[in-house]
């Protein structure tokens, strides 16, 4: 592809202009890890129009690309807010996911008599993301899918390192319920 | 032994982001204790477990739908800019003009003779209505600057890429472009001097814009034009030209 190795900031200009060849750069350089994010956060019935999405929204937000973050980043935070939108409007309580960014109630603790294994096979791990409120999703996803560290997490999201971390190990352990129960 | 004590520090023992001190007292803890024990070992499970989930691939159906959407928008854009944005912004804007046009007519009587529509109510004068428009004439004010600015950032990063690919245009398809740009230079100034003597004059702000997408768009055809050049492609360079010629 022509575009590989071009600044971000050339590449979105290019885009900005119509260059259809820099446009299909960009989405060949980044669809695929965006994809990622939008099918194990939204599911893999709506992967596929989120990934649209994030194309169709990026195109219209490049004017406002300041290059500060590599293109990368300002896209996988466009991908990562439009699909706690649509889990928002899916569970239809607009206001559920920011609150429950800090929220510090934490999940059940699963008995540790029964153990994740012992009944893995009712509910398979995708599934049980797939269950989890938005923003122990994002977070799980984000660290233990996607090999994210917590300072990035915490930017990407805009929390705190230590909500992060608080997210991340209730979000272990709700999984560990809904695996084992 | 209270095991709540400890259990948040079990995630970040399996991350390796607990302290060495933390992380000796868990340890000793852990030792006496089977239920967090349990609960460490399925944390550990959770954790490979998903990073072994395996990664998917978009299908090429994602790809077809991104660029018809693509050039949906860059079709809706022509002759106005790429930047979508822009034009969204600017119906808002153009209403909150007119909405300030209305404001000082009704209140200070002023009758603006290039709006079709005269306004209705007669003239108040009064120093909450003088107050009232100046607020919002400022207002509008800040927007159409906002709004400029967006335009001239993106003129100055089209600018950019168009001076970084010059040297592959030929000399006079290249002073063509440069006598175009020109023009459209000259009226960005004059709509600006316009819009300094009459800031809420509407045919002012529908002009300066008017001339800031000329130029964007020009700007947009000669990146255009120099990635056909590129490319080899002479029969888009030649449509572009073409184009060029009749703008």
């Amino acid at each position: 592809m022509s575009d590989i190795g071009i600044g971000d900031r050339e590449l979105a200009a290019r885009c900005l202009a119509g260059d259809r060849e820099a446009f299909e750069g960009l989405y060949r350089q980044h669809a695929h890890r965006l994809y990622n994010l939008a099918y194990r956060m939204a599911g893999s019935a709506d992967a596929d129009d989120l990934l649209q999405d994030v194309f169709l929204q990026a195109y219209r937000k490049l004017g406002s690309y300041k290059g500060d973050s590599s293109l990368g980043t300002w896209l996988y935070r466009l991908a990562m807010n439009l699909c706690l939108d649509h889990l928002r409007s899916r569970q239809g309580k607009m206001a559920q996911v920011t609150d429950s960014l800090d929220e510090d109630n934490a999940a059940e603790v699963a008995s540790p008599e029964r153990p994740a294994e012992t009944n893995a096979a009712r509910l398979d791990l995708e599934q049980a993301i797939e269950a989890l409120p938005p923003s122990y999703r994002a977070t799980f996803v984000l660290h233990d899918v996607e090999g994210y560290q917590h300072d990035e997490i915490a930017k990407l999201l805009g929390i705190a390192e230590g909500s992060s971390k608080s997210l991340l190990h209730k979000a272990r352990l709700r999984l560990r319920t809904l695996l084992g129960s | 032994m209270d095991c709540t004590e400890f259990r948040p520090a079990l995630s970040e023992l399996v991350d390796g982001t607990l302290s060495r001190e933390s992380k000796a007292r868990l340890e000793s803890h852990l030792e006496g204790c089977a239920d967090c024990r349990a609960l460490l070992a399925d944390i550990r499970r959770i954790r490979l477990s998903a990073r072994a989930l395996p990664k998917v691939a978009p299908p090429d159906s994602v790809w077809q739908k991104v660029r018809a959407d693509f050039e949906a928008q860059t079709r809706q854009s022509r002759p106005a800019p790429a930047l979508h944005f822009v034009p969204k912004r600017r119906q808002v804007l153009a209403g909150l003009a007119a909405a300030a046009v209305l404001v000082l007519a009704a209140s200070a009587g002023i009758y603006f003779m290039t709006r079709p529509t005269p306004p209705a109510a007669a003239p108040v004068e009064s120093a909450a209505a003088h107050a009232g428009t100046a607020q919002a004439v400022q207002s509008v004010e800040a927007e159409l600057d906002l709004a400029d600015q967006h335009y001239e950032k993106a003129i100055a990063e089209l600018d950019k890429v168009a001076k970084a690919g010059q040297a592959v245009l030929d000399p006079e398809t290249a002073a063509v472009l440069q006598k175009n740009i020109g023009v459209t230079d000259q009226a960005i100034r004059e709509s600006r001097a316009a819009l300094r003597s009459e800031p809420t004059s509407e045919v002012a702000q529908s002009s300066l814009f008017e001339a800031l997408q000329r130029k964007v768009g020009l700007l947009r055809d000669t990146v255009a034009l120099i990635n056909e050049m590129r490319k080899g492609n002479q029969a888009g360079t030649a449509e572009i030209v073409g184009s060029l010629g009749k703008s």
